[in-house]
């Protein structure tokens, strides 16, 4: 069991590997190699005994002395959603980028940046997590400059990087002065030895700043739009739906398992606070954007801040089964979103490819050109306005209840005024699309004609798939946070 | 035990001086040689500190290869003229945080002393009898945390591919003249010879690959900047598989034990130190290719990673 | 008090920092960079030459003190280039 562990670690680095040392063979290889990981995820979270979690000693040394590889079910469904969006995403970008070299560029830098992904949500240890993070900055700054020669995209890129490497500082004066204190890295270990006192405050507000950055939560957001819209497509899918979200899920780990001794609630409101902001502020953006790509992004900066929003939430719940239920709706809008997220950028990005621009205002016909995308992106628009039978919609509703529970009704407003800024952007998009068309476009090469099949998939799986099978998601993911053991 | 306080005293005051004069001074490039007096500095502070390793990466990579990257850049580099208002406010909010963050900082450290060491099992000198290298930066390195080693070298990697998507290489500068080719030809072997020494020291001495690596990496810096001596040519595959020789290897050594129903990246002990010196020795060579085309800003050809024809030229 | 080894190295020593305070005095206030080359060339072989020797004489074993008579056989050589080079440089600089 444990080596499916190693083999969901190490098989993105050797297939990284492989690209580089032959490029031509980079779209097999990353073809199946997606695949192999997608089967290995699936596994992984089926045979993920519930309550008990998997672990494997690397280098057979014990964890402080050395490093553990680990995952609870928390861990195991955000390694399948990484799997089944980079599974999407590969498809996809093999026939994005068909005609052009740039593919030759991409596979080696897509890989290193999984790796960051599956290292980061497997490991146990304070320390690696910020090597992790650090190889998850540069392949993800490195990516945006994949086929992009517009120098905006360079300067959103070197910017995104310059963030990424602050972010990584802060988080690792956090992890020294935790290591200071408490003399291990081991998270394991940290999880019942850090107890209130001035450095783990500091090392919480350094570490959770540092993440902070990362998640692009406002006012740290201001690198995201640029970096995430100047991307190539399939590398702003990946950046929107995962990147951003293992920062969170770290985030997670903190706030709710190791530093909840230091956590207050005045803490948590105000990050509910800021969440706030970024949902008002993000949608109005992404409603007064010209560009479909910029939309996204500020949808991105939105939907991240309702996570945000309804943490103060979840920790005003009493310990027990009503907070792990809002628990587990937090982590299911959190999925949710990425898969709904990486359908929507991977849809404006046939339409771009299609028209030759992306500017909302002269979409005119592009769904009689390619109905299936428009199709994919009003799936994708329901799961992230979060209409039924969205999963999304469940999140939202068991959320909003929660928060009616501990007296803090003022969080609805806020995700009622966001939704309907969310349905108001999305219309905006398909009623430009549907307008009839001004003048003939130019087909799609043929090449390119299969685009518009993995955005689907994802589309349909946020809306329905989550919707519907949202009770075994639910239930594993309620019971991950406490005992876990490994 | 007082002379000792005023050297302490010197160093802070100089790093706190060369740090200012690095942000501060009047031209671009006059920062940029502040900046490479700090990290001389900054490597005297390791070996005071009694952190030797940390002492000689800092001297090869911190000063020395990131001071020629960015006399490099600098010539590319725009002058700014005049600041807008927007930047002036980035850069006293900014130096605002950065005194907080001092401030906070220096509060919680007095009240961290003394320091504690955690579980006394696990401490490295414990258990670095089963290592199979007896010097205990390598055996983290290398044994109890290489998984964090073998990640560092993805970084690397990546930051080297990043590097190598982007630009064809920079033009190397004009001839340096005869007495510089006679330097360069006394240099070269001593810098071999040099990294040989750290990497074999490695094993129970400060040394090790990212070391080894960094001096063969400047190995490359002097032969470009002198202009007149050359490497033979380098294909394009030759050099992706420099790049991942160190990763593959380290991988494969860490697979392969899993096959003896071992745990990734276990060692038998009667192997580990041998093992350790084989994954260092790929390390050193593909760090030291990655820090020269980092320097280079990449292969003379345009079309990286793959050649369209064969007109490979040297590097 | 002192053995006649300890008195010459002090003497070497002491005479290693009177060079270097020159040098480094020499290097602030001369006029043009061709002077403070010639200042900072002294200092790379005098003062280091003076330091080596000094340093060697109180080594412990030969060896050592031929390892740091040896570095100073390479900070000649590359002293002397660095100095050729940044004089040339000065030199092309003033003729364009």
């Amino acid at each position: 069991m444990s080596s499916l562990l190693v083999l969901i670690a190490t098989l993105p680095l050797m297939t990284a590997l492989a690209c580089l040392l032959h490029p031509r063979g980079g779209d097999q290889l990353s073809l199946v190699a997606s695949m192999i990981q997608l089967v290995a995820s699936v596994l992984l979270v089926t045979e993920l005994p519930s309550r008990s979690s998997l672990s494997h000693a690397l280098g057979g040394w014990a964890p402080g002395l050395g490093i553990a590889l680990g995952a609870d079910p928390l861990a195991g469904w955000l390694v399948l959603l990484c799997a089944l969006v980079q599974f999407a995403t590969t498809l996809y970008a093999r026939f994005y980028f068909c005609d052009s070299q740039a593919r030759y560029r991409l596979w080696p830098l897509w890989w290193l940046l999984a790796s960051a992904l599956y290292a980061l949500l497997l490991s146990g240890d304070l320390f690696n997590l910020y090597v992790t993070l650090e190889l998850l900055g540069l392949s993800a700054a490195a990516l945006c400059t994949v086929g992009a020669a517009k120098a905006e995209a360079l300067e959103a890129a070197l910017r995104y990087l310059l963030l990424g490497l602050i972010g990584s500082l802060l988080y690792l004066a956090g992890v020294a002065l935790v290591y200071a204190e408490y003399g291990t890295l081991d998270v394991s270990a940290l999880r019942t030895l850090i107890s209130s006192s001035p450095a783990s405050l500091a090392s919480l507000v350094l570490l959770s700043s540092g993440l902070m950055i990362k998640c692009a939560l406002v006012p740290l957001h201001f690198w995201l739009p640029a970096a995430h819209s100047s991307a190539p497509a399939p590398v702003s899918a990946v950046l929107s739906a995962l990147v951003v979200k293992v920062a969170f899920y770290l985030l997670l780990r903190l706030w709710f398992e190791l530093f909840t001794p230091v956590v207050t609630s005045a803490f948590a409101t105000l990050i509910g606070l800021l969440g706030a902001i970024a949902v008002i502020w993000g949608s109005w953006q992404a409603f007064r954007a010209t560009r479909l790509k910029l939309l996204a992004a500020y949808s991105t900066l939105s939907q991240m801040g309702y996570l945000f929003m309804f943490v103060p939430i979840v920790m005003a719940l009493p310990e027990g089964d009503t907070r792990q239920f809002a628990y587990g709706a937090l982590l299911l809008l959190a999925v949710s979103h990425g898969i709904a997220k990486a359908a929507l950028f991977m849809g404006i990005g046939s339409l771009q490819q299609h028209l030759g621009h992306d500017e909302i205002d002269r979409l005119g016909g592009s769904a009689r050109k390619l109905p299936v995308t428009l199709f994919a992106i009003s799936l994708a628009g329901v799961a992230l306005v979060g209409l039924p039978p969205s999963g999304a919609f469940l999140a939202k509703w068991a959320l909003i209840s929660s928060s009616l529970v501990s007296g803090q009704w003022w969080w609805m407003l806020v995700t009622l005024v966001g939704t309907l800024l969310a349905a108001a952007y999305l219309v905006r998009v398909l009623g430009a699309a549907f307008a009839p068309t001004a003048a003939a476009e130019p087909a799609l090469p043929t090449c390119r004609l299969a685009l518009q099949q993995p955005a689907l998939l994802l589309a349909v799986l946020a809306t329905f798939g989550l919707g519907f099978a949202a009770s075994p998601v639910w239930d594993t993911l309620s019971l991950s946070p406490p005992e876990v053991q490994r | 035990m007082m002379l000792w306080w005023v050297v302490d005293l010197t160093l802070c005051a100089l790093m706190i001086a060369l740090a200012a004069g690095s942000l501060f001074a009047a031209t671009l490039r006059r920062r940029v040689i502040f900046f490479i007096a700090f990290g001389l500095l900054t490597a005297i502070v390791w070996a005071r500190l009694q952190a030797p390793d940390l002492a000689l990466a800092e001297a090869a990579i911190g000063a020395g290869l990131t001071g020629a990257l960015l006399l490099a850049a600098l010539p590319t580099a725009q002058p700014t003229e005049h600041k807008r208002d927007a930047d002036r406010l980035i850069e006293w909010v900014s130096l605002l945080l950065a005194a907080l963050l001092a401030v906070v900082l220096i509060a919680v450290l007095t009240t961290l002393l003394p320091v504690v060491d955690g579980d006394p099992s696990l401490a490295v000198t414990a258990r670095l009898s089963d290592a199979g290298v007896s010097h205990p930066v390598t055996a983290v390195l290398l044994n109890f945390r290489a998984w964090d080693t073998l990640l560092e070298l993805a970084v690397l990697l990546c930051a080297t591919i990043g590097v190598l998507n982007l630009a064809p290489a920079r033009k190397a500068p004009r001839h340096a003249g005869a007495l510089a080719d006679t330097l360069i030809r006394i240099l070269l072997p001593l810098l071999i010879l040099t990294a040989g020494y750290l990497l074999w020291n490695g094993a129970f001495a400060p040394g090790g690959a990212f070391q080894a690596g960094a001096v063969l990496a400047a190995a490359t810096v002097v032969l470009h900047l002198g202009g007149g001596v050359r490497l033979p040519p380098f294909s394009l595959a030759q050099l992706r598989g420099l790049l991942a020789l160190g990763l593959l290897l380290f991988l494969s050594v860490g697979l392969v034990q899993l096959a003896f129903g071992q745990a990734l990246l276990q060692y038998p002990l009667a192997w580990a130190g041998s093992l350790i010196l084989l994954i260092e020795t790929g390390a050193t060579l593909s760090i030291a290719t990655m820090l020269s085309l980092v320097y280079l800003g990449g292969h003379p050809l345009r079309d990286w990673p793959v050649a369209g024809d064969s007109r490979d030229r040297e590097i | 008090m002192f053995s006649p080894g300890e008195l010459i190295t002090a003497l070497l020593l002491l005479s290693a920092i009177v060079v270097f305070a020159a040098g480094t005095l020499a290097l602030l206030r001369l006029p043009d960079p061709l002077c403070r080359l010639h200042a900072l060339t002294k200092i790379d072989n005098l003062g280091f030459g003076l330091l080596a020797a000094g340093l060697a004489l109180i080594q412990p074993t030969w060896i050592d003190g031929l390892k740091l008579l040896a570095i100073w056989t390479l900070i000649l050589c590359s002293s002397t280039t660095n100095g050729y080079l940044i004089a040339h440089h000065c030199v092309w600089e003033s003729r364009r």
